[in-house]
């Protein structure tokens, strides 16, 4: 075996074993934490939807902790402002000397889970989906930049839908993915259960990851040959999404970019070495959902995006 | 050259093998198929005849030398129409299969016959094609040079639908033999001389030289049969004086019956060809005359 299959193999063994560690805290969830991990080897940002209490929080924790990466939550709410996020300069006083001195926000992070995202205005969404866009922040005319990695992982909650601002189209196609959290299956439930109330202490994990790794793990993954018909299958599946009947706007090239880097993602989270069409094929329904708005007559009809595209699979 | 280098030339190499094949299984389909139609269509032609197809075909003067060349000497260089028509329909098949199935990647072709390089091989090609030699690139040359080893490019032929068409190749190559020992031709079927019989207007298509059709003139002095004919002529009768036989030379032809006066032309469908096989007679006869 070459030096440089060991390499490469050492840190796709890691990768395996740190989903094994989170697995000893989340019980079930296995296609939501592969998501998760596609998007931090993407090196792209996520928008979780779920209803409450299905362990979004606990699962973005755990990632942090089975990583040497910092992690910071921000609970957005409608009088969250974006300086309460980003930073601001303020004055320090030391030794009768009075400077302004920038104290960074909570998004100076590894990890940033962002809480119930559409609480707060739209001005405070801006900040932060800026700051998640460009990995750097402005304040005071001075640019900061965030620490690498990072990654915003944003949740927000389907339901009780009064007294939040839906963040417009335009922001939610900076999301990588959206990734839908499901109820887990009674089985899974019962797990849950069962681990967090006999009394014992959540499960330990091990840090197995280091930010080198994971940023040397980014730069693998775009590494990942793919195959120019997966490719260009790729590309024509988000074309159609501008040309399909029952899709009002369809995806933009970004949506292209972020299928075949998700499907290289996943194949290097695999431990393959090439993109199969089955990666595209997995990726497709969490990369264009929040980037496609259907018509009327589909939501009449009661389709989802994940129909539409779904039919769109088939097509391609 | 560094073993990245080595590696990647491996791939590039394997690729080129791997199409070499895929053109040597659609040479091999091509050549069967090619030879059934041939045998097919040359069979046809030969029991069904075509009035297209000329009985024989005279071989370009371009092409006789060339068999002088090799030392066949041919008296006749001339082929029938049904091998012609047959040669033809085979090329034809032949190149449009050749081309058809060269058509889809033969890595694709190839993938589809050894599923366990599915996906990679392509990926592979695609890699090496575009100067892919970075880490992960490698690692999958690896893997695949590796994987093929496992492979073959047999699975590409459909050995039975080879087989199946070959026997038929052989069939059709007995059939053909035994209709042309027998001369086995299902007149009437294919535009030739009517079945019933019934004679149909010959198409005229000019003057034929009568020696080739009724051989070299020879001269001949004399009937060798000789017979003897005598007309006797005598009176008898009541006196009746029309009765009493008389001279030609001094009465002219006499007939009871009425001569019908006729327009001279022609009334058949038939014998308006006659009037210009006449009229050509008639203009050559003109022309050597004046000349």
């Amino acid at each position: 075996m070459s030096e440089i299959e060991t390499d490469v193999e050492t840190i796709q063994e890691r990768l395996e074993t740190a989903r094994a560690e989170i697995g000893k805290r989340i019980v079930g969830q296995r296609a939501v934490l592969e998501q998760l991990l596609v998007c931090v080897l993407a090196d792209g940002n996520a928008l979780l939807e779920s209803n409450p209490g299905l362990g979004k929080t606990s699962m973005v924790r755990t990632i942090a902790n089975v990583t040497d990466l910092d992690f910071s939550r921000v609970q957005n709410t409608p009088d969250l402002m974006p300086s309460d996020i980003t930073g601001a300069e303020i004055i320090h006083e030391t030794g009768g000397t009075r400077e302004f001195v920038f104290e960074e926000g909570p998004i100076f992070a590894n990890v940033v889970l962002a809480d119930e995202i559409n609480r707060a205005t739209p001005k405070t969404q801006a900040a932060l989906l800026e700051a998640m866009q460009e990995k750097q922040v402005t304040a005071a005319g001075e640019t900061h930049e965030l620490p690498r990695p990072f990654f915003v992982l944003a949740t927000q909650n389907p339901i009780d839908q009064e007294g939040t601002y839906p963040l417009p189209e335009a922001q939610t196609d900076r999301f990588l993915m959206k990734i839908l959290v499901d109820y887990p299956s009674f089985e899974e439930e019962r797990d849950i259960v069962n681990l967090y109330t006999a009394g014992t202490p959540a499960p330990e994990v091990d840090r197995v990851l280091t930010r080198d790794e994971i940023q040397a793990a980014q730069s693998l993954v775009r590494d990942v040959p793919i195959a120019d018909d997966i490719r260009d299958r790729a590309i024509e599946l988000v074309r159609r999404t501008r040309e399909a009947e029952e899709i009002q706007f369809g995806a933009s090239p970004r949506a292209s970019m972020g299928l075949v880097l998700t499907g290289k993602a996943r194949a290097f989270l695999h431990g393959r070495n090439h993109v199969s069409w089955d990666d595209v094929e997995a990726m497709a329904p969490s990369v264009l959902r929040h980037r496609i708005i259907l018509d009327f007559q589909a939501e009449r009809e009661g389709r989802s995006t994940d129909d539409v595209v779904r039919d769109l699979l088939a097509e391609v | 050259m560094t073993t990245d280098d080595a590696v990647a030339d491996r791939m590039r190499r394997a690729v080129r093998q791997i199409r070499r094949e895929g053109y040597k299984v659609a040479v091999v389909y091509a050549v069967v198929d090619a030879a059934l139609v041939a045998l097919l269509a040359s069979l046809l032609v030969q029991v069904v005849p075509v009035p297209v197809v000329p009985e024989t075909v005279g071989l370009p003067d371009a092409v006789v030398p060339l068999f002088d060349r090799v030392g066949v000497t041919l008296t006749d260089p001339r082929v029938t129409g049904a091998s012609v028509t047959g040669l033809t329909a085979g090329l034809l098949v032949f190149v449009l299969e050749v081309i058809l199935r060269t058509r889809r990647p033969l890595v694709e072709q190839f993938e589809a016959a050894n599923p366990e390089v599915r996906e990679a091989l392509r990926t592979a090609r695609d890699a090496v094609e575009d100067g892919l030699q970075n880490r992960i690139a490698l690692s999958l040359y690896a893997d695949v040079l590796d994987s093929l080893q496992e492979t073959s490019s047999v699975g590409l032929v459909d050995l039975r639908r080879v087989t199946v068409t070959l026997l038929v190749v052989l069939a059709l190559s007995l059939a053909t033999v035994q209709v042309a020992v027998l001369d086995l031709s299902l007149s009437g079927l294919g535009g030739g001389p009517d079945a019933t019989g019934t004679d149909r207007p010959v198409e005229y298509t000019g003057l034929q030289d009568g020696d080739e059709i009724l051989g070299e003139p020879t001269d001949v002095s004399a009937g060798e049969e000789e017979l003897e004919a005598g007309i006797t002529t005598g009176g008898s009768g009541s006196g009746n004086a029309s009765d009493v036989p008389r001279a030609y030379d001094t009465g002219g032809f006499v007939t009871s019956d009425d001569v019908a006066s006729q327009q001279a032309g022609f009334t058949a469908e038939e014998q308006l060809e006659d009037a210009e096989l006449i009229r050509e007679y008639n203009l050559r006869i003109r022309e050597e005359t004046d000349e």
